[in-house]
């Protein structure tokens, strides 16, 4: 088993998808590795909530109806959730959008389908750096 | 005589014959005239030579001659060694460049300086029998040549209070790509709007603007007609004519405003911004984009069954 499967910390993890099956999974996965989940199924309630609470590590999509992923970030481009924010899209991301999320600060974005163990050591790594 | 004896005076044999009526060309354009752009020429290819010798390799009357060499001297490109007869030798094509440059530099620098003078002279003038300026009357300009074409779109631009509508294919506007065309555009504090072909080959010509000013200009009427909109009050229309000159008309004339106006309001509500897809591309990214979420689920589905034995009916 890899050693990354269970880690000690515990951590809080908010994910923000309109994709229910989606999250549904991840959520699973991260709270048989021990960890917390919040679900959020549309960006309105996902920023409402991370404004509100506090979390380890943010997963955020991009394609979402209504309030999409970029205005989120938009949003809260200020504050300092945005380093713990991985981007975790099914969506194209173009180099200049790359470009302008490391501006705003955000070091991981990853595009589905991405490999489990890769994702839990990218939640890891970010935990790493509060 | 053949062609390059005319050209140069000796041989350089035909297949250069393009080649120096090109360099010629563009000598024209750094202010030389065509006699003077050939003596540079054939100095700098042929070594230190008399007037006499060069009047003689160019078919140039002496007299001329000597009147080039002074005003070649006088411009920096060519210099005199002193002797009986002088001779005279050219300096190398890239200085000599780099000083005509700079001497079109100092021109302009000092037509700039020269502005306040004529302007304070000119308001000294009495009108003579002036009539009132103030008459609705239709002004029409013909402008030839990328540069005043240019210099009228700076200054519509610069002048604009509301908007600038720009229509027309990017062919047209390739021929202000390495000018200060799309800085003009950039600067514009009004509303802009642009509806033009954007090809993949040709939008580069728009590279540094909001693509959210951009609409996408239908096929249809790529080649028709290109024109720039300033408020309700001039138009800049371009005229194509590959055969001539870069040639547009401006004009201030009401109607034609408000007619190319309407048009142009027409069209842009028609048209989709270039940011947007097109239907089957949008289809094909949305099929793309779940196909990934499918290999998503299917990714974490495994992982949870190869590590925690658990079935999917249990997840969903």
């Amino acid at each position: 088993m890899n050693d990354l499967t269970f880690i000690k910390k515990e951590l809080t993890v908010l994910i923000i998808d309109d994709n229910e099956q989606i999250t549904k999974m991840i959520s699973t996965f991260l709270r048989l590795n021990n960890h917390k989940c919040i679900i959020a199924n549309d960006g309105e309630y996902g920023l409402e909530i991370l404004q509100k609470e506090q979390f380890n590590v943010i997963l955020l999509d991009l394609a979402m109806p209504e309030l999409d992923g970029y205005e989120i970030l938009e949003k809260i481009r200020s504050s300092d959730k945005i380093s713990k924010i991985i981007i975790l899209t099914a969506s194209n991301i173009t180099k200049e959008n790359q470009q302008k999320f490391k501006e705003i600060g955000i070091k991981t974005i990853l595009q589905k389908p991405v490999d489990i163990d890769v994702l839990l050591e990218k939640i890891t790594t970010i935990s790493k750096y509060q | 005589m053949t062609m390059e004896e005319v050209v140069e005076g000796i041989s350089y044999g035909t297949k250069h014959y393009e080649s120096i009526e090109k360099i010629n060309k563009i000598l024209l354009q750094y202010g030389l005239t065509p006699n003077q752009s050939k003596i540079y020429v054939h100095l700098t290819k042929s070594g230190e030579k008399t007037a006499s010798e060069l009047s003689k390799n160019l078919k140039i009357p002496r007299t001329e001659t000597y009147h080039l060499l002074n005003s070649l001297e006088q411009k920096g490109i060519i210099f005199s060694i002193f002797g009986k007869p002088s001779r005279f030798n050219s300096i190398p094509i890239n200085e000599a460049v780099t000083v005509l440059i700079n001497n079109e530099k100092k021109r302009i620098s000092d037509l700039e300086s020269k502005k306040d003078t004529i302007l304070s002279l000119w308001n000294t003038l009495p009108e003579i029998g002036k009539q009132n300026d103030d008459s609705e009357d239709n002004r029409f300009q013909i402008l030839q040549g990328r540069n005043s074409i240019l210099v009228k779109i700076e200054q519509m631009t610069k002048t604009a209070n509301e908007c600038i509508y720009i229509l027309g294919s990017e062919t047209n506007f390739i021929r202000f790509y390495h000018t200060d065309f799309v800085e003009f555009l950039k600067n514009v504090r009004v509303r802009l709007e642009i509806l033009t072909t954007f090809s993949e080959k040709g939008n580069y010509v728009f590279e540094g603007l909001e693509l959210e000013n951009i609409k996408r200009l239908d096929e249809s009427h790529k080649e028709n007609f290109s024109f720039i909109i300033k408020d309700d009050s001039e138009v800049l229309f371009f005229i194509n004519n590959p055969e001539s000159e870069f040639m547009a008309i401006w004009t201030d004339s009401r109607s034609f405003v408000m007619t190319l106006e309407s048009l142009f309001k027409l069209i842009w509500r028609k048209s989709t911004f270039v940011l947007e897809k097109d239907d089957s591309s949008k289809v094909e990214n949305e099929f793309e984009h779940r196909l990934r979420e499918i290999e998503q689920e299917k990714l974490i589905l495994n992982y949870l069954q190869k590590n925690f034995h658990i079935k999917n009916k249990g997840i969903k």
